[in-house]
């Protein structure tokens, strides 16, 4: 019984990392540094914020806004230009140490698994569809969807 | 009460059994139960941590969390999750030159205190299992730690299931031993106790239980037996009723030729009368003897002798009857008087009567005897023995044909002599002779006797052996003194006491005569 339930795990993850594996539909997008938007879902997120809380709720150190929702992490792949900048610019780390940071977290339960994707668009529509959630891109991508001023600014 | 009985040794058997398959149930079973669930435990223990790892790896690759969250969650669902760890392994150089060594680090872990020695494996607390993480990002792996506490727990519950099972199988085993041995003894019993009884005597024996086994079998074939047994005792029964009435008349043929015996021996007042002592041992081994004792009293003398006719009981009292009108014959049709005259032509008569008979039966007919001729008033006896010897007890020396008999035994109340009859007895025998006559003078007082062999002949004592003459010699020695009615007493106890539970050979006749 035990061996059929480890069989459908190994099933269940393989399947979902296969879902969640979408091919990059723009992989030429180039984006100049200080055009990052904080885009967010407008149930649940303040309409400002300032860096540092940022930094917390992206590194998964904040699991829900005020209002109780449950935080969603929408972010590009560190592996796109957006992805990259973000990581070297908000994070101040390393594609290696944001997955590990990430890596870690998630292992201890500590915060959900953030959603990553190679397509600015579908990460506006994930964020404006999903309730609670966060993503950042570039600006000129930001519309049509909610966006968050980081000490006051549109754009990082 | 039988310890070694049918019932007990099935009941042992099934023990036996019941013995040899408990420690399978109490100890094999268990073991191999205990083995199959750590076996499994470690499994899935071991699938848990490559489930994880494949989370990790794809996590790294894709920057997919999705499955390590998943698997994550899935594992920490489980109550016995002691531990699960993401260890880092980095190669970094060694002390030793152009050596490297492995440096294992946690990188992260859940619970988050939770310490973990990272080198320990398997124990009876803990089921250890890891999985590599291959990523340019992270090298190490994923060590996940699973409590052994339920597993033990169920081993324990196994153990004490299979104690109870064992317990529940063993006295399952006994009670079918017992109402097996039950099964079977009992019919047996049964069949014991008719069979004993049938053994006693009671042929009116009948099993009824109706069985379909050999022991059915075995009770159909007793009844036919017992069946048959009675119908066979019955032919017996009634054969015995024949048999007793032809015996009864045989019995009742022999009586009568009993009486008839009786009427040619002398009476006891004709023998007292004839001399001032005397006793009269007569024992006849049947109804009929072929021994007889004889006295014929005459105007100046008296005859007298005993006589051991071939065989005993009918045919011994048949040869007896023509011995004994032989003897009357020879005295009162021929005139004879002398002890060997009388036994010659007794001789003579006996053998003519037997003449007709060729078989070897009828040359042996005949008898040996010892006869005296005791003249009134006086001491002088003549004697003539077919055979059979006189023996004379006296404190003198007594004279045979005037010559000096010599003594065969002696003491100090006297001497016991032997005048020997001749080695010829009466009936056919060849190279027949006239018998010789002794004349013995004796003295006041002597005892005098004649004797068939069944005396001496007698098997007794301890050793079941013949009392033989000598014996029979030292006790006429040792009483001839006495009464002579008080040493045929003692020499009837004597030879009773002698046979003891033996049975006796032979016929018995002794004579004492005092002088």
């Amino acid at each position: 019984m035990k061996k059929i339930k480890n069989i459908l795990l190994v099933v269940t993850v393989v399947s979902f990392t296969l879902l969640s594996f979408k091919a990059p539909t723009n992989s030429l997008i180039f984006v100049e540094a200080g055009n990052l938007t904080v885009v967010v879902n407008a149930n649940g997120a303040p309409s400002d914020i300032n860096l540092k809380k940022l930094k917390g709720v992206l590194k998964g150190e904040q699991q829900r806004w005020k209002n109780g929702t449950k935080i969603k992490l929408a972010l590009m792949k560190t592996n796109t230009n957006i992805g990259s900048d973000m990581t070297n610019r908000i994070f101040g780390m390393t594609v290696k140490e944001l997955n590990k940071h990430y890596l870690a977290k998630v292992f201890q339960g500590k915060m959900s698994s953030p959603d990553f994707f190679t397509s600015e668009t579908e990460l506006i529509k994930y964020v404006s569809e999903k309730s609670g959630a966060i993503g950042i891109v570039s600006t000129s991508k930001a519309k049509g969807v909610s966006t968050l001023s980081v000490d006051g600014k549109k754009s990082l | 009460m039988k310890i070694v009985t049918v019932r007990n040794k099935i009941i042992a058997v099934a023990i036996g059994i019941v013995l040899i398959f408990s420690p399978f149930l109490f100890i094999y079973f268990p073991s191999q139960q205990q083995e199959l669930l750590i076996d499994s435990y470690n499994q899935e223990v071991e699938g848990i941590a490559r489930t994880v790892a494949l989370g990790v790896n794809i996590a790294l690759a894709e920057q997919n969390f999705t499955g390590v969250e998943t698997a994550m969650q899935y594992a920490k669902s489980d109550s016995r999750l002691s531990f699960i760890a993401l260890v880092q392994i980095d190669t970094v150089p060694s002390d030793r030159k152009n050596k490297a060594r492995l440096d294992k680090t946690v990188f992260s872990i859940f619970p988050e205190n939770a310490v973990v020695d990272l080198n320990m494996e398997s124990s009876e607390k803990v089921a250890v299992s890891g999985s590599a993480i291959n990523s340019e990002m992270l090298s190490g792996e994923v060590m996940v730690g699973f409590s052994t506490q339920t597993i033990y727990d169920k081993i324990a519950e196994i153990k004490f299931r299979s104690f109870i099972l064992s317990l529940i199988v063993s006295l399952f085993g006994v009670i079918i031993g017992v109402i097996l041995a039950r099964n079977i003894s009992n019919p047996i019993r049964i069949l014991r106790k008719a069979h004993y009884k049938v053994g006693q005597g009671d042929l009116h024996q009948e099993i009824n239980f109706k069985r379909s086994d050999e022991i059915g079998d075995l009770a159909i074939s007793f009844n036919k037996m017992v069946g048959q047994l009675d119908e066979t005792e019955q032919e017996l029964l009634l054969q015995k009723g024949i048999v007793e009435e032809k015996n009864k008349g045989i019995i009742d043929s022999i009586n009568y030729a009993r009486r008839i015996q009786d009427a040619i021996l002398p009476s006891k007042e004709k023998v007292g009368s004839c001399f001032a002592e005397c006793f009269v041992l007569y024992k006849p081994k049947d109804i009929v003897s072929g021994d007889f004792y004889w006295v014929q009293i005459l105007e100046d003398r008296t005859l007298f002798g005993v006589a051991d006719c071939t065989g005993h009981g009918v045919p011994g009292a048949f040869v007896s009857l023509v011995s004994s009108n032989a003897l009357n014959n020879s005295v009162n049709e021929f005139g004879l008087v002398d002890p060997a005259g009388v036994l010659t032509k007794t001789n003579e008569l006996v053998q003519g009567k037997f003449s007709h008979d060729e078989t070897d039966e009828g040359m042996r007919d005949g008898m040996d005897v010892a006869l005296c001729s005791l003249l009134v008033d006086s001491t002088e006896i003549e004697y003539a023995g077919a055979i059979n010897p006189l023996w004379i007890a006296s404190k003198h020396i007594p004279l045979d044909n005037e010559s000096e008999l010599s003594p065969m035994l002696g003491s100090e109340s006297g001497n016991l002599f032997e005048v020997k009859g001749d080695k010829q007895p009466i009936g056919r025998y060849e190279n027949s002779h006239p018998f010789t006559n002794h004349k013995v003078k004796l003295n006041k007082g002597d005892s005098i006797y004649m004797f068939s062999d069944g005396f001496a002949d007698q098997f007794g004592g301890m050793k079941g052996k013949k009392l033989k003459t000598k014996k029979f010699k030292e006790a006429i020695l040792s009483i001839w003194e006495q009464p002579l009615s008080e040493q045929g007493e003692y020499l009837d106890k004597m030879i009773t006491d002698w046979m003891g539970e033996h049975e006796q050979l032979d016929d018995i006749c002794v004579i004492g005569v005092r002088i």
